[in-house]
């Protein structure tokens, strides 16, 4: 329907062109950036547009001249101040490329006014129709771009209230992860000539190490092998104790068991906090870097370089993993340092703990570049337990947590930031997993 | 003599260790179970029924991998073997729907919510074991100091009249 109309209008402007347009004395070039007619000037001529665009300018409340109307090929200018008594303009049209127009002097209508009034009502009309539709669509688009506006503004206020709360709860964790260590240390002092220093150093560097059911058999065969109460083996299997121990304490009639007790437990507390502090303190990172407004611009940067940075800042959880860094230096992005080191830090950190959840004999972590013409594919692959197929599918949600360990941070926060940042460079994540064998894929567009 | 359980499920170990902590006192007459999934506390109670042991007390929490907390009282609940035990849903997450389920379906006794008070999670325990001891009809004198003295006088008054 709306197509027919304009093919019919189409006929119209063409045979209106030939009648009233086609005098070569009255065709003439507006070069881009020259002014067509300006507002409050007289006008009688009316105009139509052969080749070319231009924009129709509106002064505003202030008298600074604002865009309100784009005129393309067989459209006309000049209409109002044509037909209305006043003749004079009231908007100021400038051409935006070379354009041609043709022109009709009021005074010399090649025709009678009623033939004349008859040729241009339906063009006139469509030429209404036409500038209110292209009306509407300038309005979606300055609609469209305040909204986006709106929604940065509340992104960039959300990181400053983000990076308020970080500083404050970092200030707050950070007194109870160096105050903890204090404790832990003092401790430590205090019962450096008691014999008990063992369980207490190790109970704050392995915390509990076996779990619920081991503690359970190994209660269950000292109650049976010592002739215990029940609630005796289970404190003694809860601290871990090996038999050649439970035998010195046996010989002083377990008088020691109840001191004993309160140091393991006070070795598993202090490290609970420590692991807890330490928990809340990447939380607080990620939500900062979640909501953060990025100050900094990109630069060129090498890609080894934020590896080895991420590497240096999860120093600790790397320790006791083979780490080999198969990426040459000469590999650059113009990315910012910071959204690629998080990047990294956070895969590492997920490949670490899998492989530490695993109890992986020899944990090793490959880092390695891939090159294709227009991108660089860096891959990470660990021999950790694997992803199930279940865990699998919700990896990249932002709510989701394998919660290993409870306490630490797993796949949280962790990935769906990760996936974020690299969307954000138009990039890709993929993921393979078999048991022994994950690869996490990191593809980069070379020209971001 | 048969001996009486009580099982804490929380699949975080250190939480796990606070519920235990605050329960300690029972292990006099109780024995206490900690178990970090429902898989393990469901087996447990296998072996407990099987050895012809009762479980008095189920605390457990809700949001675990696998297996939720509710499902697994649920599935305590439609067993006939534990008609008698008492269950507590200690969580600090369970949307609308989970808590209606939680009741209807799972029938629990208490819903508390986390953080919790030791002392108020002491009291609730009393006085749910002491619930399960005279509907299971065990002889109840000596677990004595573990005892609910409100339940158990509402219990008396009860026989009486």
């Amino acid at each position: 329907m709306t197509a027919k109309r304009k093919l019919e209008v189409r006929e119209d402007i063409q045979q209106i062109k030939e009648k009233y347009f086609s005098d070569r004395a009255r065709i003439y070039p507006v070069q881009a950036g020259e002014c067509l007619i300006s507002e409050g000037e007289y006008n009688d001529r009316l105009y139509l547009i052969l080749e070319g665009a231009l924009t129709g300018y509106l002064k505003d409340d202030r008298g600074k001249p604002r865009e309100a109307l784009h005129i393309n090929q067989d459209m006309f200018v000049g209409v109002y101040s044509f037909f209305s008594n006043e003749h004079i303009s009231y908007m100021t049209f400038i051409a935006t490329q070379p354009t041609r127009v043709a022109y009709l002097d009021r005074d010399e209508l090649p025709t009678t006014p009623d033939q004349f009034a008859l040729d241009f009502l339906p063009v006139l009309i469509n030429e209404i129709y036409l500038r209110q539709v292209l009306s509407h669509q300038f309005n979606r688009e300055r609609h469209e771009a305040l909204k986006k506006l709106g929604e940065a503004e509340k992104m960039a206020t959300l990181g400053q209230l983000a990076a308020g709360l970080a500083h404050e709860l970092n200030n707050a964790i950070g007194i109870l992860e160096s105050n903890t260590q204090w404790l832990a240390e003092e401790l430590a002092g205090f019962l450096r000539d008691k014999k008990w220093l063992g369980v207490f150093e190790k109970g704050l560097t392995r915390g509990q190490e076996l779990d619920t059911k081991q503690v359970r058999a190994q209660r269950d065969r000292l109650e049976k092998k010592y002739r215990l109460p029940l609630k005796v083996a289970k404190q003694l299997a809860r601290i871990n104790l090996t038999d050649q121990e439970v035998d010195q304490l046996m010989k002083h009639d377990l008088k020691e068991l109840e001191t004993l007790e309160a140091v393991a437990n006070a070795a598993f507390v202090l490290r609970d906090m420590k692991l807890a502090a330490r928990h809340a303190a990447h939380v607080v990172r990620s939500v900062r870097d979640l909501g953060a407004n990025p100050s900094t611009e990109p630069a060129q940067v090498s890609l080894r370089e934020t590896i080895e940075e991420a590497l240096t800042l999860t120093k600790k959880l790397v320790e006791p993993v083979h780490v080999s860094l198969e990426v040459p230096a000469d590999a650059h992005l113009c990315v910012r340092t910071g959204d690629l080191v998080q990047v990294w830090i956070n895969l590492i950190k997920n490949a670490c703990e899998a492989m530490h959840v695993a109890r992986t004999a020899q944990p090793e972590l490959r880092i390695q570049l891939a090159e294709e013409s227009s991108w660089y594919h860096v891959s990470l692959t660990d021999n950790g337990i694997g992803i199930s197929d279940e865990v699998m599918k919700k990896i990249f949600e932002p709510s989701f947590t394998t919660k290993v360990s409870g306490l630490s941070f797993g796949l949280g926060l962790g990935l769906s930031i990760v996936k974020r940042i690299i969307e954000r460079y138009d990039g890709k994540i993929t993921v393979m997993s078999r048991p022994g064998q994950t690869t996490f894929k990191v593809s980069l567009p070379k020209s971001f | 003599m048969e001996r009486i359980f009580i099982v804490l499920v929380e699949d975080q170990r250190e939480v796990l260790r606070a519920i235990a902590n605050d329960l300690q006192d029972f292990e006099d007459a109780f024995v206490v179970e900690e178990c970090t999934s429902a898989d393990e506390a469901w087996e447990l109670l296998e072996k407990t029924d099987a050895e012809g042991d009762r479980v008095a007390l189920i605390v457990s929490d809700h949001v675990m991998p696998k297996e939720t907390g509710v499902d697994f009282l649920i599935r305590v609940n439609r067993d006939s073997r534990f008609k008698h035990t008492r269950k507590i849903l200690l969580t600090g997450l369970a949307t609308h729907q989970d808590t209606i389920q939680a009741i209807n379906r799972a029938a629990i006794h208490r819903y508390i919510e986390k953080p919790w008070k030791k002392e108020n999670l002491v009291q609730i325990s009393r006085a749910l074991i002491t619930e399960f001891l005279l509907e299971s009809g065990i002889d109840y004198t000596a677990f004595r100091p573990h005892l609910d003295q409100a339940t158990l006088l509402q219990y008396i008054q009860q026989m009486k009249a």
